[in-house]
């Protein structure tokens, strides 16, 4: 951790402002070697303007510079922040200069992981920060503010009490046969693991939204050749003009988009396969159709909705997909055939537009739904977590089923602690001498 | 006036004659140490100063460890025990403990007649005053009448006795226990440099028995057949001495069994205690130690846990030669008059005559954060605490760190490697991690909760997991190893016989599995190829494979994290990185692995992190 490394800090683009990081020991005399003298004028945490200049002493950037000195900062150590104009231009030759003035180029996360490693920060608010670097959506944004304020860490500190909780019972039960007290057993123990493990239940739910607001809504556009679903395509790209980014998948043809809508990432998974003309679809397409549909977070059926209802053109889907699906049914301009009639579904018009803000609408409700996205809950946001929570709730099940088997009480109480271990893993590990403080205020121990 | 030098010089010195000075001491003479035992009153050796009684849940376990590590309490209990019981009998394997009342005076005389009759071990009335100390390592002891005991080793087991006080009401009187004086010790370890602190501990007041009405108690007998605690009584022949009770010899263990009897305080009893707490000198503010939770006094039962009608009483007799009887559950310092009065509140007790009140008696202790895990001190070479002066509470935590520690003081002589157990193999080496690592906020007490490898600590298998080190250190003799090596080969026997033998129509193995099978329903002709220990073991190994074999795996994949040492000079403070709070934990507590680091509390998952990262890196020398 001795050399000093740069990074451009905003998300590329043209924007009205753009944020270069430089740290470590090193970053004042790398800023140095760029705006000359000017930068004794700074004085920590203080905006001071500083001129920009090349090898060559012409003139860059002019850009305000944020000096914290180690270690009132971030990472811990020497921090400059250099606030240039932006465009994509200027901020990649400030960056260039900074790197021929001796700052490395930053690996991904790694202003994060010297935080973490200068005790900046704990695990858990710097895997939020890593969140927050990769969070696609405003949503995401604030799920991961609200972890970093621990509201996943009440959540999971409330479940960490009620299983000490449930743990003070057993190990009473069994390290003191010989007093006078009454520790839960049966049916009442049976209860106190149910309710944990509903808690960790309702946590668990919000993890799966976690990674929709993460990775974006897999969302599938399916339907016959020639229904309108490239038009409905480029209608929700362009309507939000809000591509976050387009990249190249591992085969050529997979083109992965997304867009927002209302706040929520949306995946457009297999795009390319939409872009084909009807002619090239293939078997292998459907086939790639199919799996798409059956991994997809949203599916978008279109139709022509001015040809009578006719189920042979429809897309087969299980019950569960279908939960997952909102039938779309397009060329509202042309008028609606009246065989649709009673079937749930969104009027639009992919070439006007019209109907576009009613389907936004139910998507944002079709996401909202699984329970997940109340914001008076707690977000889970990422994997770790989820196995962390994983791990309990087997734990509780086991405790539990041990338990209806008539098992004896060190057993259930092997299965509590495995799940408790698990949770330390989120929460911080759990002392026994914190089971042991539950025992004697609530038991009256003393042979 | 000068000081004599004792012109015999030991290899080892122990100082204190209770349940850990015993152990140490016959530990360190077992290993061929020329051994001196000093206390300021032969006439106590291994006195019971509070409840007559050993074992109960990890207690019981930990006199077993005790036993097939060599120890003699598990012996001397089975010898002059009176009423023997298995606790959690109905319950799972591995948290069913034996738990036995002792005869009080047999138990101490036998004790005493064992120090005497150990070779390599000799006895001195002495009451050590001062650690004598060159170049910070131990040279010898001097006694307050001037004596000087040279040697290479010393522990230090001084049990309640270093600037003990003791309090009933509001009164006060210098003493380790209740007729006896004090050591001021405690002042020669200060100025060595030793943290010293003060804890609290209580006892309950004892009655004579002809006075108490047992038709209004209820009785609880012992088991049949009783438990033992000893792998080798019932197994080789016992000796013939005036206070061994009992007698055993192969297959055979006799006890004549005393009852003993509960009783519960009534509404009158809370009544005059509430009346009475500004008399308690714990509730008036006259007592700076801390107690145990565990073990509260009546007075602290009645305050905090106010919703209670009655809490339950136990009369437990003191030995079959005498009348008294001890009243388990009473613990206080109350003055006498208020004893008296709460006493014939209880049912049973409305005539019971006190004859000898309780009391609440403060102590110096050590916190045990300034030990290695061998026991020996970090500050003086050659040094060892063991028992309440670690700040633990309990005979059976103190014979468990006697041994321990005696053993080490003495193979440190030997220049040996020390002898250290693990935690996923014994119950002594949880108490014993626990406090080096963590220390203890309060009179430490083993509980099974505190193993978090449980499954694996049974006390039927104390032998098993035990014996084979102790032999290879040579702290057991010829016929505990053998014995050992026997049963080592009945059980594998029983497993072949097991699965090569059909019993009601599936393989016996099979059989034993079933839950609802028990080894002493088997068919007479299967029954009797092999003891009923053997098929006791074989059966639980058996129906809980899968269990353990759980249990087994965890502890493989902490042992990477307990064998990652720590370098013992690590300048923890120049971490950068590590929280503030980890930094002080770890640089107090100088963990010798990751797997103890980890232990601190205060320690978070992302400060191992960083240890291990660095240790990676190398930027820690592993070496």
């Amino acid at each position: 951790m001795t050399d000093t490394i740069a990074a451009i800090a905003t998300a590329p683009g043209e924007a009205a402002v753009s944020i270069l990081r430089i740290s470590g020991p090193n970053a004042k005399n790398v800023v140095e070697k760029l705006a000359g003298e000017a930068v004794h004028r700074m004085s920590p945490r203080k905006a001071t303007l500083l001129p920009l200049k090349d090898q060559d002493e012409s003139a860059v950037d002019h850009a305000l510079a944020l000096w914290f000195p180690s270690p009132g900062s971030y990472t811990g150590e020497e921090v400059v922040e250099l606030h240039c104009h932006g465009g994509v231009l200027v901020t990649r030759r400030v960056l260039e200069l900074l790197l021929a003035a001796g700052a490395r180029s930053a690996e991904p996360g790694e202003f994060t992981q010297r935080a973490f490693l200068n005790g900046k920060m704990d695990l858990t608010q710097a895997e939020a920060v890593m969140d927050l670097i990769h969070a696609q959506s405003e949503l995401a944004l604030r799920a991961a503010n609200e972890q970093l304020d621990g509201s996943i860490g009440r959540e999971a500190e409330a479940m960490r009490a009620e299983l000490i909780d449930v743990l003070a019972h057993v190990e009473a039960y069994i390290d003191f046969p010989e007093e006078d007290i009454a520790p839960d057993v049966g049916e009442a123990l049976k209860g106190r693991i149910q309710g944990v493990a509903e808690r960790c239940d309702r946590l668990l739910a919000t993890s799966e939204h976690g990674r929709i607001l993460r990775h974006g809504a897999r969302t599938v556009i399916c339907g016959q050749p020639n229904v309108g679903k490239s038009s409905l395509l480029n209608l929700l790209l362009g309507f939000d003009r809000a591509i976050v980014n387009e990249r190249a998948g591992t085969t050529r043809d997979t083109i992965e988009e997304i867009v927002q809508v209302h706040g929520f990432p949306l995946r457009l998974v297999d795009t390319a396969g939409l872009r084909q003309s009807a002619d090239e679809i293939e078997q292998e397409g459907i086939q790639r159709s199919e799996r798409e549909i059956e991994r997809a977070d949203l599916i978008l059926e279109v139709v022509d909705g001015s040809k009578p209802m006719n189920e042979a053109n429809r897309v087969p889907m299980n019950p569960a997909q279908e939960s997952r699906r909102l039938l779309l049914l397009n060329k509202l301009d042309l008028g609606i055939h009246p065989s649709w009639g009673e079937v749930e579904s969104i009027p639009l018009s992919c070439s006007t537009g019209a109907g576009v803000e009613t389907l936004r609408v139910r998507i944002q409700t079709l996401l909202g739904q699984s329970g997940a996205l109340n914001h008076s809950h707690p977000v889970a946001i990422n994997a770790r977590h989820k196995a962390c929570f994983d791990q309990v709730r087997n734990g509780l099940r086991a405790a539990k089923e041990a338990l209806e088997m008539g098992q004896e009480t060190e057993f259930i109480a092997l299965e509590l602690r495995e799940a408790m271990t698990a949770l330390g893993d989120v929460t911080g590990r759990v002392d026994i001498e914190e089971v042991l403080d539950v025992i004697f205020s609530s038991f009256c121990i003393g042979k | 006036m000068s000081d004599f030098e004792y012109p015999k010089t030991y290899d080892v010195i122990v100082c204190g004659a209770g349940h850990a000075g015993i152990e140490a001491a016959l530990a360190s003479a077992r290993l061929g140490c020329q051994t001196a035992v000093l206390t300021q009153n032969l006439d106590t050796i291994g006195q019971m100063s509070c409840n007559p009684a050993i074992g109960g849940l990890a207690k019981g376990h930990v006199v077993r460890e005790i036993d097939a590590l060599g120890g003699m309490m598990g012996r001397n209990t089975d010898m002059t025990g009176i009423q023997f019981r298995m606790l959690n009998a109905k319950k799972g394997p591995s948290v069913q403990a034996p738990r036995a009342q002792c005869d009080k005076k047999a138990y101490q005389f036998r004790a005493k007649w064992v120090l005497e009759n150990q070779p390599n071990l000799d006895l001195h009335q002495g009451n050590t005053q001062e650690i004598l100390v060159e170049d910070g390592r131990v040279v010898g002891v001097r006694t307050s009448l001037g004596v000087r005991y040279r040697t290479k080793s010393v522990v230090v087991a001084s049990g309640t006795f270093m600037r003990g006080l003791m309090h009933v009401g509001h009164q006060n009187a210098p003493g380790g226990r209740m007729g006896d004086t004090i050591s001021t010790l405690s002042d020669s370890l200060r100025k060595h440099g030793f943290e010293v602190r003060r804890f609290k501990t209580g006892t309950p007041c004892r009655l004579n028995g002809r006075s108490i009405d047992l038709s209004r108690c209820e009785i609880q007998p012992g088991d049949e057949p009783p438990p033992r605690f000893s792998f080798l009584s019932g197994n080789v022949e016992d000796d013939d001495f005036w206070f061994s009770l009992n007698r055993w010899r192969p297959n055979m263990f006799h006890v004549e069994q005393t009852s003993c009897w509960t009783t519960y305080t009534s509404s009158a009893t809370h009544e005059v205690i509430r009346e009475n707490l500004h008399l308690s000198s714990m509730y008036s503010g006259r007592i700076e130690g801390v107690g145990p939770r565990y073990c509260p006094s009546i007075e602290d039962k009645v305050v905090r846990f106010a919703e209670k009608e009655r809490h339950q009483v136990f009369l437990e007799p003191e030995g079959r030669g005498t009348n008294e009887f001890y009243v388990n559950g009473v613990s206080t310092s109350l003055p006498f008059d208020v004893q008296y009065r709460f006493i014939r509140s209880i049912p049973g007790l409305e005539a019971a005559e006190i004859i000898r009140p309780g009391y609440a008696v403060e102590y110096d202790y050590c916190p045990p954060t300034q030990l290695y895990p061998t026991l020996e001190t970090r500050l003086i070479s050659g040094l060892y605490f063991a028992g309440q002066i670690n700040g633990t509470s309990g005979y059976e935590e103190a014979g468990g760190q006697g041994l321990i520690a005696g053993a080490n003081a003495a193979l440190k002589t030997q220049s040996r490697p020390p002898l250290m157990l693990d935690r996923a193999e014994s119950y002594i080496a949880v108490m014993i991690d626990d406090l080096v690592t963590k220390g203890t906020s309060e009179p430490y007490r083993l509980f099974t909760s505190r193993a978090e490898h449980r499954l694996l600590l049974r006390q039927d298998n104390c032998d098993l997991r035990l014996t084979p080190l102790a032999q290879r250190v040579g702290l057991v003799d010829e016929a505990r190893a053998c014995l050992l090596k026997d049963k080592q080969d009945r059980l594998g026997e029983a497993l072949d016989f097991a699965n090569s033998t059909v019993c009601e129509g599936i393989r016996l193995e099979k059989w034993l599995r079933r839950p609802e099978n028990e080894p002493c329903n088997l068919p007479q002709e299967i029954k009797t190829k092999f003891s009923s220990e053997i098929w006791s073991l074989l059966a639980t190994d058996l129906k809980y494979a899968g269990y353990i074999s759980r249990q087994e795996t965890l502890v493989a994949r902490t042992a990477k994290m307990e064998n990652r040492m720590l370098p013992p000079d690590l300048d923890y403070s120049s971490i950068r990185g590590l929280k503030k709070e980890a930094q002080l934990r770890l640089s107090t507590a100088r963990p010798a692995t990751l797997g103890q680091a980890a232990r601190l509390q205060g320690v978070t998952p992302a400060d191992i992190a960083l240890l291990t990262i660095l240790l990676r890196k190398g930027e820690v020398s592993d070496e």
